[in-house]
């Protein structure tokens, strides 16, 4: 007699991961315990029916429209109207901005420098003491480097809503081309980014995923710095 | 790939006498109603993902034009070596990941009962005869698990094919589409 099956065993075997051997010791025991024949029978109900969801679902009607719309301004291979590409993101965004551009840029190179040497401190620091911000609650375990940039990017991320939202709202004085490639190094930086903090989730106190995002965050600065210039200038 | 399309390949009754590939090869030479024709064959497969990734009427539409914006932008690079609909699915998939990581950058989305009730409405008029409580369910579920459940266990991918689209460990996407069964069959209970 066995122990009853783990969740864990379960999905492995609805994933057909159990070789032969595996799969019929679990049998034995299933055949014999209501329960555990109860849950793996839901289990698999469960991932059968994921299965035979509907594959296809009716978009709305206007869709069409606001793409041949879109595709209508290039031809195909050359830049569309990419300024639509970040639609959520700019939905997603609620704060205002009172900063002009210059005063933007300023801030922007004080928040980099910032970034920097707080890293920098950070990384110096023994002990695991908080750099800067006492005040951020950072799990047991996390680095002296991890802490510094939690500490700084609530400012970052200010400085940078404040350049995307500048962006935002210059799109249309920017040459279908310049909006291709600014939106494509976002893209490209966005996905580094989203990388780092995954692996970071998993691994909070390693100095070199927090030494990595900084870089990639000073990179994505420095983007939407030079957009945020590139508007300045068609206005 | 593991994901077993539909045959949307095929011409359909609607008038559309011309083959995916025609249609295509006049696409890249900027004939709109060519492409738009690829849009309505394909738009209905593309749709449900973004409906189901998204877990919301109004992103999947802006996402839905996200991805045949950028099917348009890149159609020279389709070759021919896949079906069109599997180049598109691949992109699709590519784009709407791509959104969401920078949507998640900006918010946690926390799924409201409002929300839920706003996606069932949608669901119900797009997805006719759809399971409504196992939608429900498969919304309601925290984003990276329903994005991982979806590719796998609606989509059929593979987990390491799975890893490859979100970047993450192999062993990580297996602890994320277990749990998110559980939760899901939970919710179903």
């Amino acid at each position: 007699m066995i122990s009853h099956v783990s969740e864990r065993r379960m999905h492995q075997i609805l994933d057909g991961e159990l070789s032969s051997s595996e799969l019929e010791h679990v049998e034995r025991h299933v055949a014999t315990c209501a329960s555990c024949r109860e849950r793996f029978a839901r289990m698999s109900e469960t991932v059968r029916d994921l299965g035979s969801l509907p594959k296809l679902a009716s978009p709305p009607v206007e869709a069409w429209e606001r793409i041949a719309e879109r595709i209508g301004r290039a031809p195909p291979g050359r830049p569309a109207d990419v300024a639509v590409l970040a639609l959520p993101v700019a939905r997603a965004r609620a704060r205002l901005l009172t900063l002009s551009l210059p005063q933007l840029g300023a801030v922007a190179a004080v928040v980099a420098a910032l970034w920097v040497g707080a890293l920098a401190l950070g990384l110096r620091m023994a002990g695991g003491e908080a750099a800067v911000g006492s005040e951020t609650a950072l799990p047991a375990g996390v680095g002296p480097a991890a802490r510094a940039v939690a500490a700084t990017g609530v400012e970052y991320d200010r400085v940078v809503e404040d350049l995307e939202r500048i962006v935002e709202e210059g799109r249309g004085v920017l040459a279908p081309e310049t909006l291709l490639t600014i939106e494509e190094s976002l893209a490209t930086v966005d996905l580094a980014i989203a990388e780092v903090r995954e692996a970071l989730a998993s691994d909070p106190s390693s100095e070199i995923l927090v030494r990595m995002l900084a870089t990639h965050e000073r990179t994505r600065l420095g983007v939407l710095e030079r957009a945020a210039r590139a508007v300045r200038a068609q206005t | 790939m593991g994901a077993a399309l539909l045959n949307i390949d095929a011409p359909m009754s609607s008038g559309e006498s011309e083959s995916i590939e025609v249609l295509v090869e006049r696409a890249k030479t900027g004939d709109v109603p060519a492409f738009e024709a690829l849009y309505r064959r394909t738009s209905e497969r593309v749709y449900a993902l973004c409906l189901r990734l998204s877990g919301d009427r109004d992103l999947a539409t802006d996402l839905l034009q996200d991805v045949f914006v950028r099917a348009w932008q890149r159609l020279h690079t389709f070759r021919g070596e896949s079906l069109f609909a599997t180049w598109l699915h691949r992109l699709a998939i590519n784009v709407v990941l791509q959104q969401l990581r920078a949507l998640r950058r900006r918010r946690e989305r926390e799924v409201s009962a409002s929300d839920l009730d706003h996606f069932e409405r949608a669901a119900r008029q797009s997805f006719p005869g759809t399971k409504l409580d196992l939608e429900r369910a498969i919304a309601k579920l925290p984003e990276r698990a329903r994005r991982v459940l979806v590719l796998r266990d609606v989509e059929g991918y593979k987990y390491a094919e799975i890893a490859r689209m979100t970047g993450v460990a192999v062993g990580t996407v297996k602890a994320q589409v277990h749990r998110a069964r559980t939760l899901v069959r939970e919710a179903l209970a």
